[in-house]
């Protein structure tokens, strides 16, 4: 029997796309049926059973194609699981929960919309922002990194967006600085977007959405953390925010909060 | 055709199959429970639940190790009125066995929580959690002192009208000992084992990983010794035992039921695997069914050197 939320999928593409960045594409007809923007699946990162390392990881997703049926995944190579991730051959299998969690939300038709995203943070902003176009919104985006050579998205995101602007801390890559350097670089643009969508680290985040929010702009930001079970049983990847007096969890409430929801300082 | 039946009882619970949920990364059972089949698992242990709603600790709250992993959650858990309130209707769908695994700071909120259920329908029985290692009081102390095992146990008995099943603790000297202060007190079984006390340092930072310091540590790197624990108890005490730490194939259950487990709970390997109960099942199915044995009771305990060979492989009969 298979798990209504199990797919065993065709791996089409593997393959590294910047130094320590790699592109994962699935053939996942029931999946893309379903996979909305902002969700995410639980990977099984080694072929066969494995119990070390013992659990799946959680990807979110980079793009869908409903028509072909294959999904994308990017994902940095940062420990045991996604190095073994990096290792699985085209045709080979992989064990995919999914899809997980609650995603971005659009906003009325006909607004504006900015992505806003740092490092592998970008990978379910490209999603959204295909995702954005398609419903008639003009998507504006804004990505860093720390240099050009882990700055990704600039090119798939040209074919969604309005503009894409860029910033890299060394300079190599558009404006010189992080992203709140950016933000405030574009400011008059971002301020044209009534609804944005963050991803990236943790702080970067943080200081994002009180931008975003100063702005007086809607803000959906997207959450990163561990997990056990990506389905809300085990308790693993909780947060604090404005829901609950004690924890939320971010695989099931979440990964995408409305900003002014999360307690970042918590 | 040879008819192998998992049905069972124990401690006077009917089962369908020996496999149970581990109290823990199950939750309360929503979440798995509607992925799997009706009949994939023989019960459900719910998560430790005390009196009061418990926030559980703050993250990060789970690790993984090498074949394993950390958790440090801390009993976050919605409190009894509330589970007895909302949860247990919800759980009424799946007609499953629920027994409700219970922790307490002190042995009076035992008491308390055991007083609250025996007024709810729908419960088939306790696991006493004197195990937990994520909480400053009671849990796992309650779990190291055999007294204090002894009384708790003893006190709740004598309020109960369900089966009362005693968790144990691994991180003790000696586990028969506890064992059998169990069984001396009137536990109707034990259940063995919970997770073993354990760290992860973050070397970057220079500080331990978990928000608690501490966790539990479980899957298949602690099997080996919760296999030795439930054979070291199955020797010392003639009550059922859960046996449970790292199971995660049918290979791995049949051990321990070939140990002395009547039954076993499956934990961390339902976050890999969610449908881990059903393999299980059918592998114990096919095990005994390949092996002309008609019931899964002429198993348990048949490689202990005291028993005798209900099932042993090999023979014709």
């Amino acid at each position: 029997m298979t798990l209504p939320i199990i797919h065993l999928c065709e791996v089409l593409i593997n393959r590294e796309v910047k130094p320590g960045f790699y592109e994962l594409r699935l053939h996942a007809p029931m999946l893309a049926k379903s996979a909305a923007p902002g969700q995410f699946a639980m990977l099984q990162c080694a072929a066969g059973k494995s119990t070390d390392p013992l659990l799946r990881r959680p990807l979110s997703f980079s793009n869908v194609c409903k028509k072909t049926g294959s999904i994308v995944f990017l994902y940095q190579v940062k420990g045991k699981g996604t190095h073994l991730l990096s290792r699985i051959s085209e045709g080979d299998y992989l064990d995919v929960m999914g899809p997980l969690g609650t995603g971005f939300k659009l906003p009325k038709p006909g607004t504006p919309i900015a992505v806003i995203g740092c490092g592998i943070g970008v990978a379910p902003l490209i999603y959204m922002a295909d995702y954005g176009r398609k419903h008639g919104h003009d998507v504006y985006a804004f990505i860093a990194a720390r240099s050009k050579d882990s700055l990704l998205g600039a090119d798939t995101l040209t074919a969604s967006c309005a503009c894409v602007y860029t910033a890299t801390d060394d300079g190599s890559h558009g404006v010189k600085g992080n992203i709140t350097d950016l933000l405030d670089e574009a400011a008059g643009t971002l301020a044209l977007c009534k609804t944005t969508y963050i991803c990236g680290p943790w702080k970067a985040m943080a200081v994002s959405a009180e931008k975003c929010l100063g702005l007086g702009l809607a803000c959906q930001v997207s959450l990163e953390s561990i997990m056990a079970c990506g389905i809300g049983a085990c308790l693993g990847c909780t947060c604090k925010t404005t829901r609950h007096i004690h924890y939320t969890r971010v695989c099931t409430e979440g990964p995408v909060f409305q900003a002014e929801e999360v307690l970042f300082d918590a | 055709m040879h008819d192998s039946s998992l049905e069972m009882t124990l401690s006077g619970i009917r089962l369908n199959n020996p496999i149970l949920s581990a109290s823990g990364p199950f939750g309360y059972g929503l979440e798995y429970l509607p992925l799997m089949n009706k009949g994939d698992l023989g019960a459900l242990v719910v998560t430790g639940t005390t009196f009061e709603p418990r926030p559980g600790n703050p993250p990060p709250r789970i690790h993984e190790t090498p074949a394993g992993m950390l958790n440090a959650v801390g009993l976050e858990n919605c409190g009894v009125e509330q589970f007895a309130k909302e949860i247990l209707p919800k759980l009424a769908e799946y007609n499953l066995p629920i027994i409700v695994n219970i922790a307490g700071k002190t042995i009076d909120e035992y008491i308390k929580i055991v007083e609250y259920l025996e007024k709810v329908p729908n419960i088939a029985g306790y696991e006493l959690n004197i195990s937990c290692p994520n909480v400053e009081q009671g849990g796992m102390a309650f779990g190291t002192d055999p007294d204090i095992a002894y009384t708790l146990t003893e006190r709740v008995k004598q309020i109960s009208t369900k089966p009362v099943i005693v968790k144990l603790s691994p991180n003790v000297t000696d586990i028969t000992v506890i064992a059998q202060a169990a069984e001396a007190a009137g536990a109707d079984c034990i259940s063995l084992v919970n997770t073993f006390l354990a760290m992860a340092i973050d070397i970057e930072k220079q500080r331990p990983v978990l928000g608690n310091v501490v966790g539990g540590l479980s899957g298949p790197a602690i099997r080996p010794i919760a296999l030795r624990m439930v054979w070291q108890a199955a020797s010392a005490v003639d009550i059922p035992i859960i046996g449970m730490g790292g199971i995660d194939s049918w290979e791995s259950a049949l051990e321990f039921i070939l140990a002395g487990a009547t039954a076993v709970a499956v934990g961390t390997a339902f976050f890999t695997n969610p449908g881990i109960a059903q393999e299980i099942k059918q592998g114990l199915q096919a095990y005994m069914e390949k092996n002309m044995i008609d019931s899964l009771e002429k198993l348990v305990g048949a490689a202990l050197p005291q028993k005798t060979v209900g099932g042993c492989i090999g023979t014709d009969d």
